[in-house]
Formats: structure tokens, C-alpha cells, sequence
């Protein structure tokens, strides 16, 4: 996120980190699930892909360092979150598309 | 006196970078132990966090006059980042925008309090992001941390972090305090100001 001027490997380095890694280590623990839950959503596997997307964007801009990941209420609070982040934009896709049966093509 | 430096406390901060908690070593003595004992109200805080300690073991011996014999660091008696949230509330030096050397205070929307403190040593830059949400990018030292910034993680770090104003999180000012007003105030504590211990100065 924030490239800061030391070189790799350096004394500064190895004590310097960003808070935006965080995301990787939250998104490992919680995507079996949320795959899981858009897999109840939809069968389109690209409308599965855009949404786990979008709560992956959703998880970035909550920054998970907010929440005290080594506790379950907050992990179940942060996943409530991005669950409900998954079911507005399929809503909302839902009311665009009334009508359609599929989605339209995302190169249009 | 020392007079209130925020350069003091960074520099000090500085001295404890990779300083981690190592669990088969943290015998009585050590350093985190040290940064406990300088709490002085350690049931008060959850088992384990360390990171209010350090800005406080950093505070007072950066502003520590061996002379006098007395610290004139202001933020005395605070243990946790909330504690550290109302003393701010009650001097009027909790801001939404960082300067260097303000402790920065990280809310949690599940706690609804703050939870996280750490020490701004750069500001990098402003933004906004959806919903006009407003964020600062800042270079922190925190202590209880890791490279990713969790919390509890048992390190002294530096880290690039983005704060939220928007979401809650503010900082605490404690350069903009008087010395001569703060011991001139002793005595005259509100039921809300959380007052030195004089077994630490």
C-alpha cells in the first residue's frame, strides 16, 4: 500500500511493516466461508468471483487491524460485515438486471 | 523540567523497534514485565497487551529529568487506549488530524472504544475513500504488533499504517499540554482527570 524507502533485507526493513498485510492473513481465514455463502447466492461462478471480490475490497477498506483478530466475536463481527457487503451488491445487481436471466457481458 | 517534546518520545520509541516479547523469557524482569510494573494499575488492562505500556514507559523516561528527579511526561496513569481516549477528552487534546509524536488512537467497532495506541512518527499523506470516508496515512512504532499490524502479536514494530477519522479514530495531542498548568491542576482532580501517581514521579 505505502512503499516505504528502505532496501529489502536491511536492519529497517526487517522492523518495518504495514498494517495493509493484514488483509492477506484475514481473508485466508475467512474466504472458505464467504466462498461458501456466495456459492448459496448464485451459480454464476463469475457473479461468485465478482462478489467475493467485492468483499475482499470491502475488507481492505475496513482495515481488519480495527478488530482484535484473535477473537471470535470479532472475526464473526468482521464476516457479518462483508457477508452483508456481498448481499447489498447482489441486490443491487438483482434490481439493475430485473428481467435478464443472466448478467450482461462484462465487456460491454 | 524537560519541556514536552514529541521528537523526545519518538526517538525514545525508537530505541525499543524489534523489541518483542519473547513467551519463554518473559520472566520477571524483562523488558515487558518492566513496561507493566510502570503502569501501576495493571488489573485494569487485559492480560497480555502491552502497547499503552510502551508509549508509557517511553513517555515518562524520555521526559524524565534525572536532575529533578521527576518526569514531566503528562499523560500519567492511563492504561488503556480508551483510558488514554478520555484523558485526551478531558484536557481537549483529541484531534482527527495527526501531527508527529501524537499517540494515535484505533477504534474498534465491536468494543466501541479504542482499542489500539501507538506513536505517530510521520504523516505520509490525506485521502478519501468511498462514501467520503477520510483516512491518514501515517509511519507509527507500536508496541504488541507484528509486520502486519495485528494486534497482540508480541512486537515492537514500525509500520506503515492507514488510520480512519471517520471511523473514530483520533489522536492524542499530549504536546499541547501545559507542564506548569498540568502540576498546577494536581489537587484539583475532576471525578473524569486521571491524576499522577506520586509513586512514579
Amino acid at each position: 500500500m505505502r512503499a516505504l524507502p528502505h532496501s529489502p533485507g536491511s536492519r529497517v526493513a526487517s522492523h518495518t511493516g504495514d498494517s495493509s498485510l493484514a488483509v492477506a492473513h484475514v481473508w485466508d481465514k475467512l474466504e472458505h466461508s464467504l466462498h461458501s455463502a456466495v456459492c448459496r447466492m448464485t451459480n454464476d461462478t463469475e457473479e461468485q468471483e465478482d462478489l467475493l471480490q467485492e468483499a475482499l475490497v470491502e475488507l481492505w477498506v475496513i482495515d481488519p487491524t480495527r478488530f482484535d483478530l484473535r477473537e471470535r466475536a470479532d472475526l464473526a463481527y468482521l464476516r457479518r460485515l462483508l457477508m452483508n457487503r456481498m448481499w447489498d451488491v447482489w441486490r443491487i445487481e438483482r434490481r439493475l438486471f430485473r428481467g435478464s436471466r443472466s448478467r450482461p457481458d462484462a465487456s460491454l | 523540567m524537560i519541556r514536552l517534546s514529541p521528537q523526545l518520545l519518538i526517538v525514545t520509541a525508537s530505541a525499543f523497534i524489534g523489541v518483542g516479547e519473547h513467551v519463554a523469557d518473559h520472566t520477571e524482569g524483562g523488558v515487558i514485565d518492566r513496561f507493566f510494573r510502570r503502569r501501576g494499575n495493571a488489573t485494569s488492562a487485559l492480560p497480555g497487551e502491552w502497547d499503552v505500556a510502551l508509549i508509557q514507559h517511553c513517555g515518562y523516561w524520555s521526559h524524565f529529568d534525572h536532575r529533578m528527579e521527576r518526569s514531566s511526561w503528562p499523560v500519567t496513569g492511563a492504561t488503556t487506549a480508551n483510558e488514554l481516549g478520555l484523558f485526551g477528552v478531558a484536557r481537549g487534546v483529541l484531534l482527527d488530524e495527526p501531527e508527529a509524536g501524537d499517540v494515535f488512537l484505533q477504534f474498534s467497532p465491536t468494543r466501541q472504544a479504542f482499542f489500539r495506541a501507538g506513536i505517530v512518527v510521520r504523516v505520509c499523506g490525506h485521502g478519501l475513500l468511498a462514501h467520503n470516508r477520510t483516512y491518514v496515512d501515517l509511519l507509527t512504532i507500536e508496541g504488541d504488533t507484528d509486520e502486519s499490524g495485528r494486534f497482540g502479536q508480541g512486537k515492537t514494530m514500525r509500520l506503515a499504517r492507514r488510520l480512519s477519522p471517520s471511523a473514530g479514530d483520533r489522536f492524542l495531542r499530549w504536546a499541547d499540554l501545559d507542564v506548569l498548568a498540568h502540576v498546577g491542576q494536581r489537587g484539583h482532580a475532576s471525578s473524569t482527570e486521571i491524576v499522577p501517581r506520586k509513586d512514579l514521579l
